[in-house]
């Protein structure tokens, strides 16, 4: 379980997270949602301390939280564009042993012996997917993990999160397009303005389109009737 | 300056302005010592043909490196009107304060003939395609050398080229040296790149560690590719092998402080390019004298900066 209290971040006098209390059960899949600016990223960036949150505590199992527990796959990848593929998943070591990469590369169909730089948004998203399954962590966090993926690859990694979720693995991700989260969650949760402000589970997964969008919806087309 | 094309030197001059604000009023001054001191260098190798054309020469090679490398080539040429105009005064420009001084030597013609060559210069649109080069390299050096491996085959043309040149012209007396230097300035802009948080975790769990290995690991590498060049300079010239020594020590500890200065300014995923003007004047303490004891201070200042930093990233 990870327990989060009381979480406290900003940016100068920008709160980006406001006392936001959550926790995630173990071995489950956590979907996160909002808008833009809802602070998903910042709050990934507290939970894995790369921006240290101002107050607030993060448990795992009742301990604080250690970076190292965590695989992170960030929204942006960024590559040393003269490495190929090969070379930069042989940077990390692999404590996943079950990890088999010549089999990843068919299903993700990844020309590892190719320079990074030659590599489309999709495939570059697939690179830095590997790089984190090659470690073995009890959590993982991937923020957008399905942007510029195919729909092939998107599925494959739809299955990618479920089989990590077989093995016991907490994972938490976001997406600004809902269907991935419906096909891959057990539980979504909603981040505004900087706090989690509902908790949906699987069943009540078709009630969160109608509740989000029902009112944005009419108001937008009010808007565009005006603009258009 | 209606219809005189500037858009590149008024995007260099923000960028320098950028640049100059990072650093304090020590280092500015340092430079203008700098700058001096190679405008009087200049001047004095121009008096005599046919040295006075040493730094033409080299001014011309680097604006063709320049040139045949630079990132932006295919955005200037796709989107800035007049853009040969704009990269010919570019080069013009900087390369102003190390040519002028020729026209006021008796060998001036050597300034408006450099001129003359630098135009064909800016018409140059061919770039070379990234293709997996030293494919060799991924085995040659541990993968956690990425910074190397990625550095070596972006600059490979320039570092084959001179290395080579070092190593046939071993006979002459302190030219190696100097063309290790200048590869050893190139080495240094490998380090311009933050790699992402994961692979900066892959690689240490603590920041003395991540320290430690990083200066071991590119330390062997950084002596791999000088003592050859030097040991055959000895052989011709004994003299100069005590200056190797010295050569050496002071590249170990510019690469040292260059390490920790990324280190000192890491954010993940950022290319720090500013740090590239203090780097630089570190390397200057390897030929003049005076700024000898400028990368051994700024060593051990920006190795506590570093671990500071780190400690925000790594796991432990």
């Amino acid at each position: 379980m990870i327990e989060i209290h009381n979480l406290n971040l900003a940016f100068g006098r920008k709160p980006v997270l406001q006392n936001l209390n959550i926790s995630f059960e173990k071995g489950k899949v956590h979907g996160i949602i909002g808008l833009n600016g809802a602070g998903k990223s910042s709050f990934f960036n507290a939970l894995t301390q790369v921006i240290p949150p101002d107050s607030g505590s993060i448990r795992f199992n009742g301990n604080a939280l250690k970076r190292g527990r965590i695989g992170y796959l960030e929204t942006n990848n960024f590559f040393f564009f003269h490495l190929t593929g090969r070379e930069y998943l042989h940077i990390f070591e692999q404590t996943n042993t079950a990890f088999d990469l010549p089999a990843f590369e068919k299903l993700l169909l990844l020309p590892l012996d190719d320079l990074v730089e030659n590599y489309s948004t999709g495939m570059k998203k697939k690179l830095a997917l590997l790089a984190v399954l090659k470690q073995d962590k009890p959590i993982y966090i991937f923020d957008e993990p399905f942007n510029g993926l195919d729909l092939e690859s998107n599925r494959t990694l739809e299955l990618i999160i479920q089989t990590l979720q077989e093995k016991g693995k907490t994972i938490l991700l976001s997406s600004h397009v809902l269907e991935p989260l419906l096909h891959t969650c057990n539980q979504i949760h909603l981040l505004q303005n900087g706090s989690f402000v509902k908790s949906y589970e699987q069943p009540d997964f078709g009630r969160i389109r109608e509740e989000l969008f029902q009112h944005l919806e009419v108001e937008i087309r009010n808007q565009l009737q005006q603009a258009l | 300056m209606k219809g005189i094309p500037t858009t590149l030197l008024q995007v260099r001059l923000i960028q320098l302005r950028r640049e100059a604000q990072t650093l304090g009023w020590i280092h500015k001054l340092l430079f203008l010592v700098l700058l001096l001191v190679f405008m009087a260098v200049s001047h004095n190798v121009s008096q005599k043909a046919p040295a006075c054309w040493a730094v033409p020469g080299a001014l011309w090679v680097s604006a063709v490196m320049a040139q045949l490398f630079r990132p932006d080539k295919d955005f200037v040429f796709l989107h800035i009107r007049k853009p040969a105009q704009e990269i010919f005064l570019e080069y013009a420009a900087f390369s102003l304060p190390f040519i002028l001084p020729i026209l006021f030597s008796p060998n001036w013609y050597c300034f408006p003939v450099y001129f003359i060559g630098l135009w064909p210069i800016s018409f140059l649109r061919k770039s070379f395609p990234s293709q997996a080069r030293f494919v060799f390299l991924g085995r040659l050096f541990p993968p956690t050398a990425f910074e190397w491996i990625s550095g070596f085959r972006q600059a490979s043309p320039v570092f084959v080229i001179g290395y080579l040149t070092a190593i046939a012209f071993c006979w002459v007396k302190a030219l190696p040296l100097f063309l290790l230097w200048l590869l050893n300035l190139l080495f240094v802009s490998f380090y311009q790149e933050c790699e992402p948080l994961n692979l900066l975790r892959a690689f240490a769990d603590t920041p003395e560690e991540l320290l430690r290995k990083k200066l071991l690991l590119h330390g062997k590498i950084l002596l791999w590719l000088n003592v050859p060049v030097l040991a055959l300079q000895a052989v011709f010239h004994p003299v100069i092998g005590l200056a190797g020594i010295i050569f050496l020590l002071l590249q170990l500890i510019t690469l040292a402080f260059t390490i920790f200065l990324k280190y000192a300014t890491y954010r993940p995923n950022m290319v720090v390019k500013s740090n590239t003007l203090l780097i630089s004047l570190s390397q200057m303490g390897v030929i003049f004298p005076f700024l000898l004891p400028l990368p051994l201070v700024m060593c051990f200042r920006y190795y506590k900066r570093a671990k500071l930093n780190l400690i925000h990233f790594l796991p432990a």
